[in-house]
């Protein structure tokens, strides 16, 4: 599958996530993370996990009676590719290096 | 909790379960994700967040994939029906179920003898409703026979052709984009 370039909800999603990338993140806490609301969030996450850039599994709730919440993360594939969209992002050096004379 | 605070909690329930059938069928996971998220949110934060679930039901990927098709299907049925009955130019009849089961064939490339049978049936249908009730649009002249009727099964020809096409552009750019076919 190609990887198309993702919006900019996806890359604050994907730069979010690289931030701690061993971390398992719940989706409300990704939201207040990111700033965006369910109605962006899900959608994305979906794709993301779609395109298998996002893992995700089960928590069980910490208090009983209270259903399992889903956490996410990336997959070293989603990390990758995250990385190479913070390098593509930057700016490239001049023919001096970057360094000014 | 004040009255107002429980019609907001179940509001917010009544949103998110909402949500939840929407795309249990085919995002069983996300749907019990949605559930599993909103049971644990703060009350000041649960009905901003269900509205939103709702609306994530609607744009999530795939959630309208078992229903676009047939009702582009039925659409196709409805405008070919419509222009069989008002004109019998069998040039122009050939070049919209061309057109139709081209787009039919784009829009689903796995269902192009589907999109073909259904298309290039419907002028042979049109016209066996004309034979069996005697209703006749303004332009036929003369009663048919069942005979004279089913001839015109041959459009499945022009319309298989114009689905395969649709299909083969319809795959082409699904590769291309990394869409699912």
């Amino acid at each position: 599958m190609r990887n198309r370039t993702p919006s900019p909800q996806s890359r604050a999603i994907l730069e979010a996530l690289l931030a701690q990338p061993l971390e398992w993140r719940y989706g409300y806490e990704l939201s207040k993370l990111v700033g965006l609301g369910s109605g962006t969030l899900y959608p994305v996450l979906i794709r993301l996990h779609d395109r298998g850039l996002l893992e995700s599994k089960w928590v069980e709730a910490e208090r009983p009676g209270r259903p399992a919440r889903h956490a996410y993360r990336l997959t070293p594939r989603g990390a990758a590719f995250t990385h190479a969209l913070g390098k593509a992002r930057e700016p490239s050096p001049g023919p001096t290096g970057g360094v000014l004379a | 909790m004040t009255v107002d605070g429980n019609l907001q909690n179940w509001l917010a329930d009544g949103l998110v379960r909402h949500a939840a059938k929407g795309l249990r069928r085919r995002r069983p996971d996300w749907a019990d994700a949605m559930l599993g998220e909103a049971a644990t949110l703060p009350q000041s934060e649960r009905i901003r967040w269900a509205i939103g679930c709702a609306v994530a039901s609607y744009r999530a990927p795939g959630r309208f994939d078992g229903v676009i098709y047939p009702l582009a299907l039925l659409a196709g049925i409805a405008l070919m029906a419509a222009y069989q009955w008002s004109a019998d130019e069998s040039l122009r009849t050939v070049a919209v179920i061309a057109l139709i089961g081209g787009a039919l064939g784009l829009l689903r490339p796995r269902r192009v003898w589907v999109s073909a049978a259904t298309v290039g049936l419907v002028v042979a249908a049109v016209n066996a409703f004309e034979t069996i009730t005697s209703l006749r649009p303004a332009y036929e002249m003369h009663q048919h026979t069942f005979l004279h009727d089913a001839r015109w099964v041959v459009l499945m020809v022009p319309a298989l052709i114009a689905s395969g096409l649709g299909g083969y552009v319809g795959r082409k750019l699904r590769s291309a984009t990394g869409a699912p076919a």
